[in-house]
Formats: C-alpha cells, sequence, structure tokens
C-alpha cells in the first residue's frame, strides 16, 4: 500500500514537470517561423511593423514575436529555447558571453537617449567642462563629492555614469552609487531622493525644470548600438540559419524605407507603444526617433561589427561585470556573415 | 463563530474605513507626497472609470479575471500536489524522510527569487507564471497536510484495526477524515500567498493582469494605476479569504477552528 | 532507536540521489547546458569564491548577508513591536477590534512587492523604506496570533479572577497574556520567516548590498551560477533564524 501510494507520487509530480515543460511549441503553416523576442520599447518597433504588413511573410518566413519586459529575461529565456532572434540593447553583452548567443546585426543607433542628469540647485550644475576634452560636461571632483547616484547596474546607464565620472576626473568612490531598475531611478530622482540619475529613454524625456542634463554618451564620446542575436540552437539550425539573411534585408529594408520618411517612422514607434499598452507621448516618441537613428544599409556597409561589441564588453570586464576572458567570446561570438549575405 | 453581524461593528467598521480614506486624503493633499500620490477620490475614480474603459488592452475586470485563472492554475496544482506529497509525509515515515529534507531546502526559498530560474527552464509563457503562483502556495499546503494526517488519533486506527478494517478503510475513514481540517486550513492561507503571488508572477512578462497593472504603473511612474492594481489585488484577495472560509465551515462543519 | 538511525539513513540516501541526479544530468550527461542548470560543483564553487572574492556585486557574501539582515530584521522588529500589542489589545477590548479589523482586513491581502512603489515614493530610497515593506508583511502573524491566543483564554480562568477582585487590566496581564504566550510566540516564529522572505521584495527598492541585490546583479548579468547560490544562502540564512527562535523559545519558555 504505502509503496503503492509512493510510485503514484513519483508519476504524478515527474508527469506535472513534463507537462509543465513541454508545451508552447508548434509549427505555423507552411512558411518557416522565426521566433523574435522583443520589447515594448523602440528597440523592436520595426518588427511590429514588418508583422503587421506581412513583409516577413512576402520574404518567405513568419515572425512570431515574443515579448520580454527588459533584456535579462532575454537572455535567461534563451536556456528555455524561447525564441530564436532578439533585439537587445546592452545587455546582448552577457547573452553572448554567458548563454552562448551571437551577435548579427547592429539595427539602431542607441547612442542618443542615455543621459546623465542632476539636480539643477546642486553646485556641480555650475561647473561646465572642468575637463577640457569635454566641453559640454557638467561637474567636478569636487562638487561631486558625497552625491547619492542612481543607477541600474550592469547596463548601459552604468557605462554613461562610469564614463561621465571618469571625464571629469572623479574616482567612483568620491560619489555612493545606488543600483536601482530604469523606472524606480527616475522616479527616486523626481522625488529628491537622489542627487545625480543616468536616466534612458523615455524617462530622460520626461525631465523637468528642477533638473539639469549633465552629460550623454556622445558628450563623452562613447558609442551605443541596439543589437540583433541570435541564439546558438537557432544558429546551428538549418532551417533558421536559411532565413536569417532574409530575416535582416527585411529589417534594413524598413529602416531604409523609415529613415527617409519621419513622419512614416513616427506613427510606426507609436503605433508600437500603442500595441503593447506602452505608455509614451507624442513628444516623448518624437524625441526618441531624432535621438536614436535607426542604422541603413548604407551605415550598416560601413560599420565595422565587432568594433562596438568589443569595447562594451571591455567596459564590462572594467567594471568587473564580465570575466577577462569573455571578451575574446564576444569577439568571436560576432558574426557579419548574415549582414554581408543581406546587404549584398 | 462571527454568524452574526451587528449594527455597531458595521458601523465601527464603516467609520474606520472613513477615517483611513480621510487621512490618506490629507497626507496626498497637504504633504510633499502629493507630488506623486493621488487623492482616494481619483484613486476610486479611476478605479471605476476602468471597469468599462480599458487599461492596455482590457478593462478591469478583464484584467482581474486573467489573474484569477493563473491563480486558478497555480492554485490547483500545487493543492493537489500539496496535499497528496503532505499527506503522504503524514502517512508513511519512509516517504517523511525521503521528501522532508528536500522539502526543507526549497520552502524557505521567496517566490520572488524562483523568478530567474523559472525563465531559464520555462521561458517567459504561462508556465513560468503558474510555476511561481505554484511556488507561492505549495509549502503552507504540505505542512498543514502533515500535520493533520500524522495527528491522526492512533487509539481510533487502533480499534478500527481491532475490528478489522484494513489499510485502505483506515486511510479513507479515519486518516483522511481528521486530517481534512487541517488541509483547509492550509488551502486557505495558501489560497492568499498564490493570489499574492500572481504580481510577482504576471512581472515576468505580460500583456494582462492586475499584477500587469501594477507593473506597468511602476515602470511608467504612474501612481494611479499602482494604486488602482493594489485596490484591486485587495478586494479580491479580501473576497477569495472570505470564500474559502465559507467552504471551509460548510465541508468542516464538525471541528471548530478559531482564527 | 535503530528506527530512529533507519530514517536518517533515508533522509540522507535521498539528499545524496537528488544530488548525485543533478550532477549527472549537469556534469556527467550534458542534458542541461551549464547556464539552464548550473551543476551543484559550480555551485558550490561559486559559493565558496563569493565568501572571499567581492567580484562581480562589489561585496563579498557576508556583507550581502549582514546587509539582508539589518534589512530584515529592522522591519521584522519593528512588526513584533507594533504588532503584538496591537493583537493583545484588539482581542482584549471590543472596539478597538472594531475599529481596526476593517482596515486590517483591506490592507492584508495586499502583496508585499505592491507596497515597493509606495514605501518608495513616501520614505525615499533608503533603510527606512525597505524596512516598512518588510514590516508590512511580517506585522500580520504578529497580530494575529496575538488576536487568537488572548481570545483563547479561557472564560473559567476570567471568572475566577474576576472573583477575586481582579481588574481587567489585571486579568489581561495575569491571565490572558500568559495564556496566549505560546501562541504569540508562534507568531514571532511565522513572522521572522515571513520578513525574510519578503527581503528580496524590499530589495528591488534600491541597494548597494544584500542578497536581493546580489541575485538582482546576477541576473542582469546573467550568472545562474550565482542566482542559485543566493537562493540557497537565503534559505539556509532563514532557516538558521528561524531554528534560532525555536531554540531561544525552548530554552527560556518552558510550557
Amino acid at each position: 500500500m504505502k509503496r503503492m501510494l509512493s510510485i503514484v507520487l513519483i508519476v504524478m509530480i515527474a508527469s506535472m514537470l513534463f507537462a509543465g515543460g513541454g508545451a508552447e511549441k508548434k509549427e505555423s503553416g507552411a512558411l518557416p517561423e522565426l521566433r523574435v523576442a522583443v520589447m515594448p520599447f523602440y528597440i523592436s518597433s520595426q518588427i511590429g511593423y514588418i508583422v503587421d504588413n506581412k513583409l516577413d511573410e512576402a520574404a518567405g518566413f513568419k515572425i512570431k514575436p515574443i515579448m520580454f519586459p527588459t533584456g535579462a529575461p532575454m537572455n535567461e529565456a534563451i536556456a528555455s529555447d524561447s525564441y530564436d532572434v532578439a533585439t537587445i540593447g546592452g545587455a546582448f553583452v552577457f547573452g553572448v558571453a554567458n548563454f552562448d548567443a551571437h551577435v548579427i546585426a547592429s539595427h539602431i543607433n542607441g547612442t542618443g537617449g542615455n543621459e546623465v542628469w542632476a539636480k539643477k540647485n546642486l553646485a556641480m550644475a555650475t561647473v561646465k567642462g572642468y575637463n577640457p576634452a569635454y566641453p559640454d560636461v557638467l561637474g567636478s571632483p569636487a562638487t561631486v563629492k558625497g552625491l547619492k547616484v542612481v543607477q541600474n547596474t550592469g547596463t548601459t546607464a552604468q557605462l554613461a555614469i562610469t564614463n561621465w565620472l571618469q571625464a571629469i576626473g572623479a574616482p567612483e568612490e568620491s560619489v555612493s552609487i545606488i543600483h536601482m531598475d530604469f523606472a524606480q531611478s527616475y522616479q527616486a530622482f523626481k522625488a529628491g531622493s537622489a542627487d545625480v540619475a543616468a536616466l534612458v529613454s523615455p524617462y530622460c524625456f520626461q525631465t523637468d525644470d528642477s533638473m539639469v542634463k549633465v552629460a550623454d554618451l556622445a558628450s563623452l564620446g562613447v558609442q551605443l548600438y541596439e543589437e540583433i542575436t541570435v541564439t546558438d540552437k537557432a544558429l546551428k539550425n538549418d532551417k533558421i540559419r536559411a532565413i536569417l539573411p532574409a530575416f535582416l534585408k527585411v529589417l534594413y529594408a524598413v529602416n531604409d524605407e523609415m529613415e527617409a520618411d519621419p513622419g512614416k517612422k513616427f506613427a510606426m514607434v507609436k503605433k508600437w507603444y500603442d500595441d503593447n499598452g506602452g505608455a509614451a507621448s507624442d513628444s516623448d516618441i518624437q524625441a526618441e526617433c531624432d535621438l536614436k537613428p535607426f542604422v541603413t544599409s548604407a551605415d550598416a556597409r560601413a560599420l565595422v561589427l565587432g568594433e562596438y561589441e568589443k569595447t562594451y564588453a571591455e567596459f564590462m570586464v572594467s567594471q568587473d561585470k564580465l570575466a577577462k576572458d569573455r571578451v575574446a567570446k564576444v569577439v568571436a561570438n560576432t558574426t557579419d556573415e548574415f549582414l554581408k549575405a543581406a546587404l549584398q | 463563530m462571527r454568524t452574526r453581524v451587528g449594527f455597531l461593528p458595521l458601523m465601527v467598521g464603516a467609520f474606520a474605513i472613513f477615517c483611513f480614506f480621510a487621512l490618506w486624503h490629507v497626507a496626498s493633499t497637504t504633504t510633499t507626497a502629493a507630488l506623486f500620490f493621488p487623492t482616494p477620490i481619483e484613486v476610486l475614480r479611476y478605479f471605476f472609470v476602468s471597469m468599462t474603459q480599458k487599461i492596455g488592452k482590457y478593462t478591469l475586470w478583464m484584467h482581474t479575471l486573467h489573474s484569477l485563472r493563473r491563480v486558478a492554475v497555480g492554485f490547483g496544482l500545487s493543492s493537489l500536489t500539496g496535499i497528496i506529497v503532505g499527506v503522504a509525509m503524514g502517512y508513511s515515515k519512509t516517504i517523511n524522510a525521503a521528501i522532508r529534507p528536500l522539502f526543507n531546502i526549497i520552502r524557505p526559498i521567496p517566490g520572488l527569487a524562483w523568478i530567474p530560474m523559472a525563465i531559464l527552464w520555462f521561458g517567459i509563457g504561462e508556465t513560468t507564471k503558474y510555476f511561481i503562483i505554484f511556488m507561492g502556495g505549495f509549502a503552507n499546503v504540505v505542512l498543514n497536510s502533515y500535520d493533520g494526517t500524522s495527528k491522526a488519533d492512533p487509539t481510533l486506527i487502533k480499534a478500527a484495526q481491532l475490528l478489522g478494517a484494513n489499510d485502505v478503510q483506515v486511510f479513507f475513514r479515519i486518516i483522511l477524515p481528521s486530517a481534512t481540517p487541517y488541509i483547509f486550513a492550509g488551502l486557505q492561507v495558501s489560497l492568499s500567498t498564490s493570489w499574492m503571488a500572481v504580481l510577482a508572477a504576471e512581472m515576468i512578462s505580460s500583456y494582462e493582469g492586475a499584477g500587469w497593472i501594477i507593473n506597468m504603473g511602476m515602470q511608467t511612474g504612474n501612481t494611479l494605476m499602482i494604486l488602482t492594481g493594489m485596490v484591486a489585488i485587495a478586494i479580491v484577495g479580501f473576497l477569495l479569504a472570505n470564500i474559502m472560509r465559507v467552504v471551509e465551515r460548510s465541508l468542516c462543519s464538525w471541528t471548530i477552528r478559531g482564527t | 532507536m535503530k528506527l530512529k538511525e533507519n530514517y536518517t539513513l533515508i533522509s540522507a540516501l535521498s539528499l545524496t540521489c537528488f544530488l548525485l541526479i543533478w550532477i549527472v544530468i549537469t556534469d556527467v550527461l550534458h542534458v542541461f547546458p551549464a547556464y539552464a542548470l548550473p551543476s551543484p560543483i559550480l555551485a558550490v564553487k561559486t559559493f565558496f569564491l563569493k565568501l572571499v572574492q567581492k567580484s562581480p556585486d562589489g561585496s563579498t557574501l557576508l556583507v550581502h548577508i549582514a546587509a539582508s539582515l539589518q534589512v530584515a530584521l529592522s522591519g521584522y522588529l519593528l512588526g513584533a513591536i507594533i504588532g503584538i500589542p496591537l493583537g493583545i489589545l484588539m482581542a482584549w477590548y471590543k472596539p478597538v477590534d472594531m475599529f481596526v479589523k476593517p482596515i486590517f482586513d483591506l490592507v492584508r491581502p495586499i502583496p508585499p512587492i505592491g507596497w515597493v512603489p509606495i514605501m518608495m515614493l513616501t520614505l525615499g530610497i533608503g533603510l527606512k523604506a525597505k524596512a516598512m515593506v518588510i514590516f508590512v508583511s511580517a506585522v500580520i502573524p504578529c497580530i494575529i496570533n496575538a488576536y487568537s491566543g488572548i481570545k483563547q483564554t479561557s472564560l473559567v480562568h476570567i471568572n475566577v479572577a474576576k472573583t477575586f477582585g481582579a481588574s481587567n487590566v489585571e486579568i489581561l496581564r495575569t491571565v490572558a497574556i500568559p495564556t496566549a504566550m505560546p501562541m504569540i510566540f508562534t507568531g514571532l516564529r511565522v513572522s521572522l520567516g515571513v520578513a525574510w522572505m519578503t527581503l528580496v521584495a524590499a530589495e528591488l527598492i534600491a541597494a548597494t548590498k544584500g542578497l536581493g541585490y546580489m541575485l538582482q546583479i546576477a541576473r542582469t548579468i546573467g550568472r545562474p551560477d550565482i542566482i542559485i547560490v543566493g537562493m540557497l544562502v537565503i534559505a539556509g540564512v532563514g532557516a538558521i533564524l528561524t531554528g534560532a527562535l525555536e531554540w531561544f523559545e525552548k530554552k527560556f519558555i518552558r510550557r
């Protein structure tokens, strides 16, 4: 009796686990499916446009968008084989280094929209160009000493803060750096709980008169790209491999079309935000469209894929967020093979 | 115990809730919190407006129903496995010895801490959300089922065995009935913790749910949305707990448990 | 005696089996890639490394634990200090019960993470806000258990005390509270567990160190081995905390 019971028990638990794990996978129709990880932000707006206008089906494949709130769960979901291709920001570096993903293209120049802001009434707001090499940057080692700085550690926000402190020659220990999520950073800063904050779009468009822009990535001489990555499993799947050039081709065609027609671009981005419950205002969307140009196919030909990826990986190594040997892996896992095929 | 609700407690209760809202109103109009904090009137207005107008893709009703569906699945699974595991542990010392150490490792891990692992294993679909809710309720059901089963009166069991009852009869006639009140106590706690876990579950990624409203509010800095979501969660949680109490009372009328 | 040893053996055996299966499917068979399920050996290695190494989140494991304990215990103590007297008052004085109960019932079902944005907006991003998130979840078992503990007082005892001319306050102090002590202690124990479990939510607010912070950073930078270590350390410290309280209860409150 007891033995029976225990067997029944084990079978039940096991079946439950398998029932959970195995669900959710299906080929749809005749066209091969490409599962694309997206976020409800600017970074994935092109994917929405491609699906809405069936550009994917015209090119011989079918996109299935998979929604993620941020880049970190995107990386985690590689483990459970939840998608093939991702539209991802700075988090790409950890996906590539720790989850075996591969960079195959940069689709947005995301240098804009990564800014450092401070409260206007601080002494540091009056010191401009302390280091002549960075004439537009505010602050000096003496005026930032002891300030409360909020950033989302391990993301591009850290890139902005670290480069800003380096530019004005202030050691990181002289300020107190506190980790918070992007949205929380903005709220804490607005509520006056923090003196300085690293704000990404759309929060950097929602600032008011009590705040002043200290620096942005451009004024700090740093470049940033949003990336298209592919998981290792998808890359080893010949069916997916065959689709990738067509996917990039469609993506860059949309980029070319949108950069040529700003009105159309605005409408596309706005629709993406609206469709996914994001509450961005029209002026925020316009600012984002202006600040973060899509990479056109002409830009893509000029861009050397792998340069930015390497510097970003090196930055994360310098911040102790990546092991040193991972830079080589990031470099090795960046391939322009599909990009070249797409741009031919 | 509390079958009759008198007039006086009802009045005092209403007065208390009124005081609560009044305090909130004063705080949100006079202090610095006013910058972010809407008044209770604004929240209630938004709350009722969103019953008919959509937030994101659905109305408040639909969001709540989506959350309830998730809780139903997660809670159903955790009750089922929890009762089986707990009763088995209480019934057989061998099974208890085998499962107990693993259970003790898993039990104190908070639901939020499961999220990364759940995404690693199940991706970000509904399975992950069910898993987080499952984890929210599982431990309580197991512990209570175990307690109930292992506390079955040995004299009764002995007596039944003397009268010729076999193991199956003893199990279904004596052990299970005496464990039922405990199991229900576990289910009641588990239901409210499962409902709380829905917020964590919907943080993972979703388009709908009461938790989604709060998360979206957090992401866009919209305090009105946050508070509306909290009001919805509080009301449903309150109703669920009371429904469970009624069910328990009608099913286990032979025991009176003080809560 | 023999029987008891047998069960310990079974427990040990089941744990070993569990670990063995874990090792076999990760390190030996590689059923999952290392990033989906880190092997126990890697987890143990990471654990010992984190004891001395600050990388990648800026503090060693012990510093994280200390920071988290500070947050959790301050919230917990506040919960106990406010919750127990409140529960006692509610159970003993009818008007207090009628006034507090509806508010309590209304606020109780709100999950701790729901409080995160509210506490942050009203109390800032320091220890205060984090401790308050813990407080709202820790206070609940304290209130409930103190309440039902007092309610358990037998009417006979109360009547006896009354016959001897004890005042209402005296009865509460000498009869009701001693009766409620075991229940109150159970409440304190449950509450400690709950407080510790809420930690991860509280540290969502803002942090520079702490176990919840360690988990967040590990997620951001994609280090499942640190996540596993974090989960197990949270579980372990939680178990130690409740164990310590249990020991304390047995040692000092002999029933």
